[in-house]
């Protein structure tokens, strides 16, 4: 039986070769992991001293917050105390960034970003990796709390990294939505965290239109649809638009689409976490204007699924996503909001 | 050739003769992949010549029991347990230098140079052998990946080990730190050395016809 090359000997060579392995990987994890487990809440923790230099204590308040899920990629939220009075919060989020997530941290005084630490990140070295470097960082130092933080070629305020488009991207990102939800802490008042992004995305839908007048409409019952904004609520066709929220590549797709008349206008993302120059394309001309003027009455799909909306190409599951928003807001102004009418 | 002139040159081989980036072409994916600034080349370099050397010992050590026909699966074991092992090492005792390599430490499990020496060398030769055949190649390895590292590094960034020394009015060539560059970078390389080899090949003919 356990002749020397037989397979019962090598299996059970094998075996020990493996035991042996499993043995002395089982020792170094047990030997390390509290140093690791320890390496990283000091990371932490330097982290958040860093980004609130005026604390000496900070909090964990992160459970209190009840409408934490429609903050996406915040993962804990600290109240920096110095000598005992709040200075100040520090907001951690990891946005997706090109590679993986990128674990950050954003710290907020006196309605001001103090500052942004990188805690964790896998971008490319030498390109997206450069998003630690003082230079980048700084950038976000001193910018006011009230203001939506973009790239400049958004129009924002942000300088982003030749090379390292997406790893900037990423990053904003990260900071604008810890900004939202700083806002909403200090001033819970502002609303909910969207308004403002969807008021930006009507009235880049309505140029013609006064949206700061539009009639908004939450609506808690539809699954998907989240609110109606009307220009004149006893003619729709004058000016609808509807934000659906649906699930994307890397989480929910929050969108606006704007229908006048029997036709729809298009859409624009609100707030998503879709894959920085992959799923982001969808935000692009190219995509968008696949959808304008599109009859309400018939309806939207991709074409391998019998419709008439090319998908963009490595991006299939995002263009799903927006196509099924656009479908779902369709279905629901064609036949809730101008079918009686 | 007495015992240890055997050892040295088990262990000059990898430097240049046998180098395994320039002349074997092996591991190329770190090569390629890691090596945008001149530090990830000589980090990556030293934690491949540690894994190198453990797995050529541990190797060289058992290599009269390891069953020929299983002995391949027995190395890759080895290999990534070494790998893992030196992974939370240094994640746990040096964070800084661990969070400068990221994803470049698990990825030496995927470089065929440690088991190209184990299946090569490790598994045919007594240890002290072993033991110099890996620190050559790794010797050879972190040298080739540094200079390749650092070739791109300046041209791509203009800086060495992040110091400035290009100037102010050096416009960096992103393409170097970018994949192409890395081609482009590992191309002139081989083909510098290919160069200076046929030189010397030639000059010692001529020497041999005239001299």
């Amino acid at each position: 039986m356990l002749k020397r090359g037989g397979i019962l000997h090598l299996g059970l060579f094998l075996m020990l070769v493996c035991l042996a392995s499993a043995a002395a990987l089982t020792l170094t994890y047990e030997l390390t992991s509290p140093l690791i487990e320890e390496q990283r809440l000091q990371a932490r923790a330097d982290a958040l001293r860093a980004v609130v230099p005026d604390a000496d204590d900070f909090e964990d308040i992160t459970d209190t917050i009840e409408n934490l899920d429609d903050f996406p990629d915040v993962d804990l939220v600290y109240e920096g105390y110095g000598g005992g009075d709040l200075v100040g919060y520090a907001i951690l989020v990891s946005p997706m960034g090109y590679e993986a997530k990128i674990e950050m941290a954003v710290g907020f005084t006196d309605g001001e970003i103090q500052g942004i630490r990188i805690m964790n990140q896998t971008e490319t070295p030498g390109l997206g990796a450069r998003i630690t470097e003082e230079d980048f960082r700084e950038q976000y130092a001193g910018l006011s709390a009230d203001e939506e933080i973009a790239l400049a070629r958004h129009n924002g305020q942000i300088d982003s990294l030749a090379g390292a488009t997406a790893s900037a991207e990423a990053v904003t990102r990260g900071v604008e939505r810890a900004r939202r939800l700083y806002q909403h802490l200090t001033d819970p008042e502002a609303a909910d965290a969207l308004g403002e992004a969807e008021e930006a995305a009507l009235a880049s839908l309505f140029p013609d239109l006064d949206v700061e007048n539009m009639v908004r409409e939450p609506v808690e019952d539809v699954e998907g649809l989240r609110a109606i904004h009307m220009i004149n609520p006893d003619d729709p066709g004058e000016g609808t638009g509807l934000t659906v929220s649906v699930s994307g590549y890397a989480g929910p797709v929050v969108m606006v689409v704007g229908f006048k008349g029997d036709e729809i206008v298009g859409y624009r993302l609100v707030d998503h976490s879709e894959s920085p120059g992959i799923g982001t394309r969808v935000e692009e001309d190219e995509f968008k204007d696949r959808f304008v003027g599109l009859s309400v009455t018939e309806s939207v799909a991709l074409t391998e699924d019998g419709g008439q909306i090319d998908a963009l190409s490595g991006a299939t599951v995002t263009s799903s996503a927006v196509t099924e928003g656009v479908e779902l807001a369709r279905d629901y102004y064609s036949e809730e909001i101008r079918g009686d009418g | 050739m007495n015992k240890v002139g055997r050892l040295y040159s088990d262990f000059a081989k990898g430097i240049l003769d046998e180098n395994p980036v320039t002349r074997m072409l092996l591991g190329l994916c770190p090569v390629l992949a890691v090596t945008t600034a001149a530090i990830n080349g000589l980090s990556m370099g030293m934690a491949t010549t540690f894994v190198l050397l453990m797995s050529n010992l541990l190797v060289s050590l058992i290599r009269n029991w390891i069953p020929h026909k299983i002995r391949i699966p027995c190395f890759i074991v080895i290999i990534a347990s070494f790998v893992t092992i030196v992974d939370y090492s240094m994640a746990a005792l040096v964070p800084p230098l661990h969070e400068a390599l990221g994803i470049f430490i698990p990825l030496i499990v995927v470089n065929c140079l440690i088991l190209g020496r184990a299946e090569a060398f490790a598994s045919r030769n007594p240890l002290p052998n072993s033991l110099a055949d890996g620190l050559g190649m790794g010797v050879g390895f972190t040298l080739a990946l540094t200079v390749l590292a650092g070739f791109r590094e300046i041209l791509g960034a203009g800086t060495l080990f992040d110091i400035p020394i290009m100037g102010t009015a050096f416009e960096p060539a992103i393409l170097m730190i970018l994949p192409p560059g890395a081609f482009l970078g590992l191309g002139l390389m081989i083909g510098l050395l290919n160069w200076l080899n046929e030189r010397k090949k030639h000059a010692m003919r001529e020497e041999a016809y005239y001299g």
